[in-house]
């Protein structure tokens, strides 16, 4: 001990410590790690009252685990059949029916899609409503909401008619007497006829608020839903549909531009708080490990929710039109 | 607003018009007996002041410790007769000089110091270094740039990591030099230059601080238990004290390291010195060796300039530094579908510092702190953000020592304080959450050091004025901190205090790598954070050579802003309060033989914060930490070091599950519930989990040498020799493990002219 802490010894000590540090750690380079704990049972009800639908549906399904950590490699359908779905809105009970549809996107699920439904069901606005599910296994999943008040148009807002002489933008406002909170989800959409076999069939196409550029494409850039009750989009953007529509056919007489339908969803406030908090605002850098969740299903998870949709129609100029070799009737001009 | 406590303001306010308006020729006032010896250890080649030099007077076996600008004070020295003074500081040879004091009358000293080409500290085998016995620094460390320089480079020299190298501070992970002390938050610490606050003191997401080391002169670093000249964090104070540049010659150093290049000029002016330094990135591909891969298209610069001014024409006995730091980063992605981020420091300071011919210190500064971050969301999903602290501060700071050696500190300090955080709404609207406040405190302090085996630092901090707006008024903070020495080599240290803290950052405790951290005031639904302290530890000094270092603490937090994780809408607040809890257990051992130099320390704690009535273990508790660190002078030059670091896991929160999610993108499309959900996570208890523990060896290799007129030195590292897949995080969405750095060598040549 004494030789070597003396003399060239210390020099000779700490080399071979520095050579063989790596060989002595050798065994401790890697550590198995399981991220997982105590698999949960959870399930989960969805189900959105519409006002634009006679149709109301919900799903119901439960959590799952997998042998690895993508969870993507669950390929059993993880939804439940056989429960008891009922919704009360005022003094009226409404009760859901299962019911399965086919799937078209089979590459993770491939049995049908199985879900609930309830017809003749139409929410009025603010009315409260309430959901109870009750599963096989005698579970309970229950929620409450209240469906939004009426949107109207704010048409000293709103252009009546577009394109508008020295704007290039085209902009409409609605009113509400909803929370300040409620959201709104605004979307402009073309809606057109095109002459298939003599026989006018009708189409619509959602019109981006603007274009842009990324990675050398030009690319669309569509609204999120918002507090604000106010929207617009660029005229180029409606230019650019409006050409969209007839890409590729060199017979644009077969097309007949009706108008534009700006359709507004006031989203309740477990919607809306749904979808804020299920806003993934990335900068592509931070790094998140945990994620927030909303729910308002008391013994489960997913959304109860209610939203009332409001439409106005913009009428777009003929001479507009007829620049793109449209017409602007059905009947003939 | 809260009552203020008069006679408490008076004494102090007195306390410090006396320090102000003391003359500096009225020595006869304080009617000394004995007589001082003050003096000025510096550099003989440069003439940059030497702190926490050793200067011993033989004869009556006293000394004193050189402070953070070079100067110490012994006083009560016999008049009269020749007294031999030894002054003596690592790599530097010893130094004795015979002095005679005349009876009432301060002696002045100014000691150059002649540097040994060597690197580590030869001297020390030849001169016995003054102990200051009754010194009152628990938890305190200095560290001197000579000290820095010894530990392991890494990829790029930085002070931040190489304060994780002590017991008590952790960082939580390799990505990041952000640290955490004592189970306190990051936002907790201070970080000061030459007294002026750093906002934001990091480059590249936290990956190395915007102080270059060839600025740093030393630094002094409380982890917890500061005393009362130091306020506004609740854990720690780091201030660090730059160089003063060259004082005889002129001279350029240029280094290259894998990151950045870099430039220093300094020189000598009339009466003064400047230095100004420069450091740029030159590429981003070492980016992903931190960030998974990831191609990072990140530019910074920093730029550091010190001026000195020091003319006894002007004013006898002063010392004005203007002092300027600027950096910037920037992330620009050149595509609208990408975010951009900015953010930038720029602090300007003025100091006068003044001596005079009775042992009182003065020192007056004035310092401008702006910090601007933003992001640019351009055409992506992030939400814009701006955020800019603006900050102008005041000091005012004067010491006077008596014949007893006790001491009597007094100051002010003025903050006008505004942060804004601009942040877009649900609406699209941008809205502004900071505020804007003013600090107006004085805090007085009395150093009982008569006694050479104890010493108590008695004194208290007075908030007059707060920047929150609620309960952010008149507030104390009483600090003590003592030290008792039972026999030469074992003394009891310990301190109390109580601290406040009136800002914060929206720091999102889930994300293991952000941005940056804005600064915000405090909101006034908030009262401001506040922490008590109690520190406890014994200094033992078996020999010369060897020293243990152990202390205990508790440290309690309460009002703790945390990000609100439950809110939804805009009306709800940002931040909700909440409380912690930290103790723990670390001790230190450092042994000097030959020319090894040997520091191991240990540290074991419990860290707790409790939010929304949930008490959970915050991202960075860490049971278990070891740090192993073994440096040898290996001659001619050449020097070499090996640090192991352990780390018990840190927590994080457990999988319990799956289920497929109605996800929120495009209402439009989905109202119906039958489109594809995606996977979501089913998390169990926060942070109930740990992940494994982490530990790495770095090794390096350091190198001077001469070509010509110019000096080089290189510095070879290899970052985590044994390759250990330290976890850093968890991809919960693809299963996948990311890990820190692996193993990777590195270089860093300088070039001196």
């Amino acid at each position: 001990m004494k030789k070597l802490l003396s003399g060239k010894m210390p020099l000779k000590a700490f080399c071979l410590l520095i050579v063989f540090s790596p060989l002595l750690s050798s065994g401790c380079r890697d550590e198995n790690f399981d991220p997982k704990g105590d698999i949960k049972e959870k399930y989960i009800l969805n189900c959105i009252l519409r006002s634009d639908t006679t149709v109301q549906t919900a799903t119901l399904s439960e959590s799952y685990n997998v042998q690895g950590y993508d969870p993507m490699e669950n390929r059993t359908d993880p939804a439940v059949e056989h429960a008891d779905i009922r919704v009360w809105v005022g003094d009226s009970v409404y009760v859901f029916k299962e019911a399965e549809m086919p799937r078209s996107d089979t590459s993770r699920y491939s049995t049908r899609i199985k879900y609930y439904y309830a017809e003749n069901f139409r929410p009025q606005a603010d009315k409260p409503a309430e959901i109870l599910a009750v599963l096989p296994n005698g579970r309970k999943l229950h929620a409450s909401t209240t469906t939004p008040l009426e949107v109207q148009t704010d048409y000293a807002e709103t252009d009546s008619l577009v394109p508008v002489q020295g704007r290039d933008y085209i902009y409409a406002a609605w009113i509400s007497y909803s929370s300040p909170t409620t959201y709104f989800y605004p979307r402009f959409s073309l809606v057109y006829f095109k002459i298939v076999n003599g026989l006018p069939v009708r189409f619509s196409k959602f019109i981006p608020a603007r274009y842009t550029f990324s990675g050398g494409k030009e690319v669309p850039v569509y609204p999120l839903p918002a507090t604000g009750v106010k929207y617009s989009i660029d005229m180029d953007a409606l230019r650019r549909t409006m050409q969209d529509i007839s890409a590729g056919d060199p017979d644009k007489s077969k097309y007949v531009i009706l108008a534009i339908v700006a359709d507004v969803m006031a989203l309740d406030m477990n919607l809306s708080g749904f979808y804020s908090s299920g806003k993934l605002l990335s900068d592509g850098f931070s790094v998140k490990v945990d994620e927030t969740d909303f729910t308002n299903i008391e013994g489960g998870l997913g959304i109860f929710g209610a939203y009332v949709n409001h439409e106005l129609a913009i009428r777009i100029d003929k001479k507009y039109i007829r620049s793109f070799g449209y017409k602007t009737t059905l009947v003939d001009e | 607003m809260a009552h203020i406590n008069l006679p408490g303001f008076l004494f102090i306010f007195f306390l410090i018009l006396s320090c102000i308006l003391l003359p500096p020729h009225s020595a006869e006032t304080f009617a000394q007996s004995g007589t001082n010896l003050r003096g000025l250890v510096t550099d003989s080649t440069s003439g940059e002041a030497l702190t926490y030099a050793s200067v011993t007077i033989k004869e009556i076996s006293t000394g004193a410790y050189s402070d953070s600008k070079g100067y110490f004070l012994i006083t009560s020295v016999p008049a009269g007769r020749p007294l031999t003074v030894v002054v003596s500081y690592m790599g530097y040879y010893p130094k004795k000089m015979t002095v005679s004091l005349e009876k009432g009358k301060m002696k002045h000293l100014d000691i150059k110091m002649i540097p040994t080409s060597v690197f580590l500290p030869t001297v020390e085998k030849v001169e016995k270094r003054f102990v200051e016995e009754n010194a009152t620094d628990i938890s305190l460390q200095r560290l001197t740039i000579k000290e820095l320089e010894l530990m392991p480079k890494g990829v790029e020299t930085d002070i931040f990591r190489s304060l994780q190298y002590l017991p008590g501070v952790r960082s939580t992970g390799d990505v990041s030099a952000r640290y955490y002390i004592r189970g306190g938050a990051s936002n907790q610490n201070l970080v000061m230059i030459n007294g002026a606050t750093i906002y934001n003191p990091f480059h590249a997401f936290g990956l190395f601080s915007i102080v270059d080391p060839e600025m740093v002169n030393n630094i002094e670093f409380y982890k917890g238990g500061f005393t009362s000249e130091y306020g506004g964090r609740l854990s720690s104070v780091m201030n660090i004290f730059t160089k003063d540049g060259n004082k005889n010659n002129y001279s350029a150093k240029a280094g290259i390291s894998y990151l950045s290049a870099k430039a220093l000029v300094e020189g000598p002016i009339p009466d003064g010195s400047f230095i100004i330094t420069g450091r740029k990135s030159y590429s981003s591909d070492i980016y992903g060796k931190f960030l998974n891969g990831k191609n990072i298209p990140l530019d910074f610069y920093d730029l550091s300039f010190k001026i000195n001014y020091s003319n006894p024409e002007f004013v006898e006995g002063s010392k004005i530094t203007v002092q300027g730091l600027l950096s910037s980063d920037r992330l620009l992605n050149h595509d609208p579908m990408k975010a951009d981020l900015k953010w930038a420091n720029s602090i300007f300071g003025f100091r006068w510092f003044q001596l005079s011919d009775s042992p009182l210190f003065f020192e007056m500064g004035v310092s401008f702190s702006n910090f601007l971050g933003e992001i640019i969301p351009n055409l992506s999903t992030s939400r814009p953000e701006r955020n800019e602290v603006s900050d102008l501060n005041m000091k005012i700071d004067c010491s006077y020592v008596y014949d007893s050696k006790d001491e009597l500190g007094a100051g002010l300090n003025i903050t006008r304080l505004n942060t804004k955080l601009f942040l877009e709404n649900s609406s699209g609207l941008i809205t502004d959450i900071g505020s804007f406040g003013n600090n107006f405190s004085v805090y007085a302090k009395y150093k009982f050091l008569r006694f050479r085996n104890l010493g108590i630092d008695l004194g208290t901090r007075i908030n007059l004025t707060g920047l929150s707006s609620n309960g952010g008024g008149y507030f104390n903070e009483p600090r003590i901190s003592f030290t008792y020495r039972f026999i030469p080599q074992i003394a009891l240290k310990g301190a109390w205090g109580i601290f406040q803290q009136e800002i914060t950052t929206l720091s999102d405790e889930s994300e293991v790598i952000s941005l940056f951290e804005p600064w915000v005031i405090i909101p006034e639904y908030l009262d401001p954070a506040r922490a008590k302290h109690f520190i406890l530890g014994i200094e033992t000094n078996f020999t010369e050579y060897l020293s243990l270092e152990t202390e205990g603490y508790y440290k309690k937090m309460e009002n703790l802003p945390a990000i609100n994780e439950r809110k939804i809408f805009d009306s709800d607040p940002d931040l909700v309060s909440g409380w912690g809890e930290a103790y723990g257990f670390e001790c230190m051992l450092k042994y000097k033989f030959l020319d090894f130099y040997f520091m191991g320390s240990y540290s074991l704690g419990w860290a707790y914060k409790n939010v929304n009535n949930w008490l959970y273990y915050p991202k960075y508790d860490s049971r278990h930490s070891v740090n192993l660190t073994l440096e040898y002078d290996m001659g001619r030059n050449w020097q070499a070091s090996i640090v192991w670091v352990y780390n018990s896991g840190l927590p994080f929160t457990k999988i319990t599950g799956y289920y497929d999610k109605l996800e929120a993108e495009d209402y439009f499309s989905q109202m119906n519930l039958l489109t594809p959900y995606l996977p979501f996570l089913l998390l169990g208890d926060k942070n109930l989990g740990r992940l494994p523990d982490y530990h790495r060896m770095d090794v390096s290799l350091s190198k001077k040498f001469s070509i010509a007129f110019a000096n080089f030195y290189l510095d070879l590292s290899v970052v985590n020799v044994y390759n250990r897949k330290n976890i850093f995080y968890f991809e919960r969405d693809t299963g996948r493990r990311v890990n820190m750095l692996p193993f990777l060598p590195t270089a860093t040549l300088k070039l001196e002219i």
